[in-house]
């Protein structure tokens, strides 16, 4: 049986243990160091740098958001995205309540194409809005969400301290979310829930839901691409067409001619940025349409502008593009060798000539750019 | 002290007084040998490495090191020993990020176009690997008096993500030569 009882010098004992340890490590290591060195030859091959591209090569989608329609022969007509830009252009939602709630919102998915991996210096969300009636108020915060899985990033404001609120009036509100868009690749998968209230539960009109980003290499804008007004708690989705082969497109405000015509196209302008200095090594674009009265045939060619600048033409009124006389819709994919340059593919507007045999409209589900470039 | 107390001590005592005495025996007598002109020793040219830039996944880099014996006698082993000056995710990304090989030559590399050749018989002494940290080189054999014509090869991998774009890293590299016991 063991006594508890302890000799006086026990605490004595392990310290002294520990003592001749340590000592024997250090000579063990101060002996087996000098004995390797002087066994050992060291020859310094020296240093160097090694270094990536700012950005990989890659290609890059843009897509239009800002549509011009001359398809009837006449002026042309602003078609371009309402929630894109701050024109005044307003869009109005449904009925918000006085008082915030949880299940009343609206969610903005933006278009990505940025190229991937690029840090994020900063993010901005733009909201401008008024009440719908200049006697109201309304007020709202927002969250950053993924788009792709809804996955909740983080919270601006809250329903007792709400990002920004209107009496009335048009309220242009920025909302910082560089806390949450660190990078592209949470930039091009964004989503931004807006909750609302209206004092006299009434709708809220908008006129810009956009973000702006910063990284070391471009600036550049995301413009909404999904649309979803849940402001009465039930969703109602708006897709802007040409984005994707989904079924949702775009039809011509006028009726078209049997025969082309230099004053009946539709202009459209991607939301495309490229970083300056990068090296382009393709670009092409991809057009899906059919007539939107089955039975019609309609065809289409098209001209590529540096700005204002006629830079190539594909296809022409004797030989279009193509043409399509069914009731499905058609994707070409035209290779654009002209856009060679960062300022052609930042400035590049297409110009889309088209007819159609029942003297009618066409239906253009798809403009999509797709530019391939590297930043060195 | 009693006898328990003592023997409590012994043991960590032992232990120092063998590894002192080993550490003594496995010491050279003399410090010259590591100076001296017939010492075998490493040396490496050139004394740095032309800069690498602009890499993208899948590009290889290719710089040619001649590592000389001086001295007579011969190295037990050889390591190269990358150190990372300026770290990034090139350096700390070992799945993705830059790797190492290096290859001899029996003959001195050749220029040729955008690569090097080797007219002589290739041996594979480092296979590929991490870029940073140490390693040893295998099938070196390197004598006295020769020269084994090396080449760097750094890659980064074609799979590697864009996460890596825009990424500097400034490397060290070294090569320590062990001396095998005189008979």
């Amino acid at each position: 049986m063991r006594s508890g009882h302890r000799a006086p010098d026990a605490g004595l004992r392990r310290p002294v243990r520990w003592g001749v340890a340590v000592g024997a490590a250090l000579a063990m290591f101060v002996t087996t160091s000098a004995a390797l060195a002087a066994f050992t030859s060291l020859a310094t091959g020296g240093g160097g740098s090694l270094s990536t591209q700012r950005i990989f090569a890659g290609t890059r989608s843009a897509w239009p958001s800002d549509v011009r329609d001359a398809s009837g022969g006449g002026a042309e007509t602003n078609s371009s995205d309402v929630l894109s830009y701050a024109d005044a252009l307003t869009v109005t939602t449904k009925s918000w309540s006085s008082g915030f709630g949880t299940t009343r919102f609206d969610d903005f998915d933006f278009s990505g194409g940025r190229p991937a991996g690029v840090a994020v210096t900063s993010a901005t969300f733009n909201f401008t809005f008024a009440p719908s009636r200049t006697n109201d108020d309304a007020c709202f915060y927002i969250e950053v969400r993924r788009a792709s899985t809804n996955a909740l990033l983080g919270t601006h404001g809250s329903s007792g301290s709400p990002s920004a609120c209107s009496a009335g009036t048009t309220v242009s509100a920025t909302v910082s979310v560089s806390a949450e868009v660190t990078s592209t690749d949470i930039a091009n998968d964004l989503r931004i829930r807006v909750y609302a209230n209206n004092s006299t539960n009434r709708p809220l009109k908008i006129d810009l839901a956009s973000v702006t980003l910063t990284t070391p290499w471009f600036a550049t804008s995301l413009l909404e691409k999904r649309w979803d007004d849940e402001a009465n708690a039930a969703a109602a989705v708006v897709l802007w067409p040409f984005v994707a082969t989904e079924g949702t497109a775009y039809t011509t405000v006028g009726n078209l001619a049997t025969a082309f015509s230099a004053t009946r196209y539709v202009r459209f302008t991607p939301n495309q940025v490229v970083p300056t200095g990068a090296s382009i090594s393709s670009a092409q674009t991809q057009f899906a349409y059919k007539s939107a009265t089955a039975g019609d045939t309609t065809c289409w060619y098209f001209e590529v502008y540096n700005g204002a600048t006629l830079i190539g033409t594909h296809g022409s009124s004797t030989t279009p593009v193509s043409c399509n006389a069914t009731s499905s819709y058609v994707t070409n994919t035209v290779s654009l060798p002209e856009v060679n340059s960062v300022t052609a593919a930042n400035n590049l507007v297409l110009k889309v000539y088209l007819r159609n045999s029942g003297l009618r409209k066409a239906s253009v589900e798809l403009v999509q750019v797709d530019l391939t470039y590297r930043l060195d | 002290m009693s006898v328990r107390r003592l023997a409590s001590v012994v043991p960590p005592l032992a232990l120092s007084a063998a590894t002192l005495a080993l550490g003594t025996a496995a010491a050279p007598g003399k410090a010259p040998s590591v100076s001296g002109h017939r010492a075998l020793r490493l040396v490496a040219k050139p004394g740095g490495i032309a800069p690498a830039l602009l890499l993208a996944p899948g590009d290889r880099v290719q710089r040619l090191v001649e590592l000389r014996a001086r001295g007579r006698g011969h190295f037990a082993a050889v390591y190269l020993s990358v150190r990372i000056r300026r770290t990034s995710r090139l350096a700390r990304d070992r799945r993705h990020g830059l790797q190492v090989q290096l290859r001899s030559c029996s003959r001195r590399w050749r220029h040729r176009g955008r690569s090097y050749a080797c007219d002589g018989k290739i041996r594979v002494v480092l296979s590929r690997r991490p870029l940073a940290g140490r390693s040893r080189l295998v099938r070196l054999g390197l004598v006295g008096g020769h020269t084994a014509h090396l080449k760097l090869v750094v890659r980064l991998p074609g799979a590697s993500t864009r996460a890596l774009a825009g990424q500097t890293t400034r490397v060290v590299y070294s090569f320590a030569g062990v001396r095998a016991p005189r008979r």
